[in-house]
């Protein structure tokens, strides 16, 4: 908490920024009191919650999916009191409100996604008058930047929200910088499957189809256009340059080295086949998107300096007062299960434990 | 009786064993006919492979690693379910009776889902799936036996009622599996699909598959006398407890042989039998290789509509069930015009 005040010290909303959110990502009045003192969500937006509150006590009740991601991640260690948060989901385990317990915890503010199955996930919520703040799900960049301001609005802490939007923009305009620098080089095709079995990849016009591109890559699967399995010979076709691995399944690099069906499939021949980083929030949001497209950058494109590592200390330590251990490190980055894919050396700590 | 020309049968194995070569050549990547010739050839001769073949290794892979495995286990899937619902139907003496119906579908999934929650191998899946059909059909059955007065009817409420117990169960086991890790395994894999096929699951699958279907057609005989119904069928000296009990083991084990590699394929055990009746006549002699081979032709063709028609591939228990149900509506409105063909 102090370190993050002392980096964000005198931050003001810097010109540009505009005024705070008064409306919600549905067009809905944000409510009357704000900062909010007791929330409730059911989505991602509990990770920067934390970050931007440096604690849990705002937060009245999360879906016990979104804890499950802070316990076993990076964030647990900055937040073990996350494990506390009471669970306020029903039957599907994800988004669908348990509207007694809610209203038990009163709230004054409940953040829940709209446009994704508005009539169960929502509706409930404000059938039993409770003050829903609707949230789009995280499409693109903007998205991103929009939904900070928003919850810095919601928590009363805009000048962080907007220090920490002008990080992550100052960080990928140092990595495009860095891969302008590439001349010549061409955007290796990269396949990043989300699960492995049955083998579903990431398509095109999402947003981590842009973060592929984002990162030096090309999108072997941008002709998708929606969520669904493919076969084993879609992916021959593709032949990708690259393999990533959802960070928080079963799948193992090895797994795929070692199976006869991949064996025709360029990244498996040059062993170019990655477990994606678990990190504290799946290497994803405002903290960790830089850090993903730093990580994939450093991979499909060997020649950029080294400096993941080092980056991935610097943020937790800058942001959360953390320490990360080697040991830390090798977690998220899923050192031993990428040892043997090429090129990830350059993410191993120097001398081996 | 309905009369049937002899060569229906050979024709009709003629027919799956061009399917399954034409289904060698269908798929996503582009292999053309004279190397897919070429590839099969050397499969199929004895000689020792050239050193430096006329195909890419990512051709080879597509015919060799992934459709041949895929190709041969849809095909004794399909044969498999269409002797189970054939058989079940001539036992029970009822045409609307299928895998699906008596709970075997829904009780191997509980026990193939089972096995993914609990991190089971591969043979671990298959035996799993093989006992929760058999424990379905077990309970269904001893529900039935409470039954008074016997017949068919308290077979198939039972098997409605151990099917819906298992269908609720299935739910419960999807509520509490890790969404990441194994929720969508246990969802793609419940409405079907042979998208993951591979050698190990022929060489897992095969055995069980074509030792319980031999022993159906070996029983064909039989089964025209239980269909006579028990008192005729005991009057000429069959011990119908006993025999039925031995179909009911041979039928659970080939779906539960099924559904460990691919999930629940529906309607495929219901539709086919009345297609293949409609063939060769209701004579189980007849009607059970004429099930076999129709079922393996009918999901061989769903199969490559499943991995052919969209990028994306569709789970094939969705196709089977979209065209199985119009099918199952012609033939339902065709028999009361004329009455379901028994004997």
């Amino acid at each position: 908490m102090a370190l993050l005040g002392a980096l964000l010290a005198g931050v003001a909303p810097p010109a540009g920024a505009g005024e705070p959110p008064a409306r919600d990502q549905r067009g809905a009045p944000l409510p009357a009191s704000l900062p909010a003192h007791k929330m409730v969500t059911f989505n991602s937006a509990l990770w920067m919650l934390l970050t931007l509150d440096q604690g849990t006590d705002r937060v009245a009740g999360a879906s016990a999916s979104t804890v499950r991601v802070v316990t076993t991640g990076l964030l647990g260690k900055a937040f073990p009191q996350a494990a506390r948060v009471p669970d306020t989901v029903a039957a599907d385990g994800f988004f669908l409100p348990n509207v007694e317990a809610i209203l038990a915890l009163a709230p004054d503010a409940v953040l829940q996604w709209v446009g994704r199955n508005d009539p169960a996930y929502l509706a409930p919520l404000e059938r039993a008058g409770l003050p829903v703040v609707g949230l789009r799900e995280n499409q693109s960049d903007a998205d991103y930047i929009a939904t900070a301001r928003l919850l810095g609005t919601l928590s009363g802490q805009p000048g962080r929200a907007e220090a920490l939007v002008e990080r992550y923009q100052a960080l990928y305009a140092a990595l495009a910088r860095d891969l302008a620098s590439l001349v010549g080089e061409r955007r290796p095709k990269v396949l990043y499957l989300w699960k492995d079995r049955p083998l579903i990849p990431i398509g095109g016009g999402s947003f981590y189809g842009a973060l592929l591109e984002r990162s030096g890559g090309e999108n072997a699967a941008a002709s998708l256009s929606r969520w669904g399995a493919v076969t084993m010979e879609q992916i021959l076709v593709w032949n990708p340059d690259v393999v990533l691995l959802f960070c928080c399944g079963p799948a193992r690099p090895q797994a795929l080295y070692e199976d006869p069906a991949w064996r025709a499939v360029r990244a498996v021949r040059e062993r170019r086949v990655y477990k994606v980083p678990m990190g504290g929030s799946r290497f994803a949001d405002l903290i960790e998107g830089p850090l993903f497209s730093r990580w994939l950058a450093e991979l499909l494109h060997p020649g950029l300096p080294s400096r993941l590592r080092q980056d991935l200390r610097e943020t937790y330590r800058a942001i959360y007062g953390l320490t990360l251990s080697d040991d830390d490190l090798d977690r998220t980055l899923h050192a031993r299960a990428n040892a043997l894919s090429a090129h990830y050396k350059r993410f191993l700590r120097e001398t081996p434990p | 009786m309905i009369r049937t020309h002899p060569l229906i049968l050979p024709l009709l194995a003629a027919l799956c064993v061009l399917m399954v070569l034409f289904s060698l050549g269908v798929g996503t990547y582009p292999v053309s006919l004279a190397t897919q010739m070429r590839i099969t050839a050397a499969l199929l001769l004895p000689a020792p492979l050239a050193p430096d073949p006329t195909w890419t290794e990512a051709e080879w892979t597509a015919v060799v690693i992934l459709r041949l495995p895929r190709v041969l286990l849809v095909t004794l899937a399909g044969a498999g379910l269409g002797l189970a619902g054939a058989s079940l139907q001539g036992m029970l003496r009822n045409p609307l009776v299928g895998p699906d119906i008596v709970g075997i579908s829904a009780g191997s999934a509980f026990g193939g889902m089972l096995a993914i929650l609990l991190d089971f191998s591969s043979t671990g899946l298959l035996l799993s799936a093989f006992a929760g059909g058999a424990g379905a059909l077990f309970l269904a059955w001893s529900l039935a036996r409470l039954g008074r007065g016997g017949g068919v009817l308290p077979v198939i409420l039972a098997g409605i009622i151990v099917a819906a117990f298992f269908t609720a169960l299935n739910g419960l086991l999807q509520y509490v599996a890790d969404p990441d890790s194994k929720l969508p395994a246990m969802v793609y894999w419940l409405i079907g699909s042979f998208a993951g096929s591979s050698l190990e699951d022929l060489r897992l699958a095969a055995p069980p598959l074509l030792i319980a279907g031999t022993g159906l057609v070996l029983l064909r005989w039989r089964l025209n006398l239980l269909s006579l119904g028990d008192l005729d069928a005991a009057a000429l000296g069959v011990r119908v407890g006993g025999l039925r009990w031995l179909i009911v083991a041979l039928v659970a084990t080939l779906v539960a042989s099924q559904v460990a590699v691919s999930g629940i394929v529906g309607w495929v055990g219901l539709v086919v039998p009345h297609c293949a009746r409609m063939l060769v006549g209701a004579d189980h002699r007849r009607l059970l290789p004429a099930s076999a081979l129709v079922g393996g032709v009918f999901l061989l063709a769903m199969d490559n509509l499943a991995r052919t028609l969209t990028v994306q591939e569709l789970p094939i228990g969705v196709l089977t069930a979209v065209v199985g149900t119009p099918v199952f509506a012609f033939l339902f409105w065709r028999s009361q015009a004329r009455g379901w063909v028994l004997d």
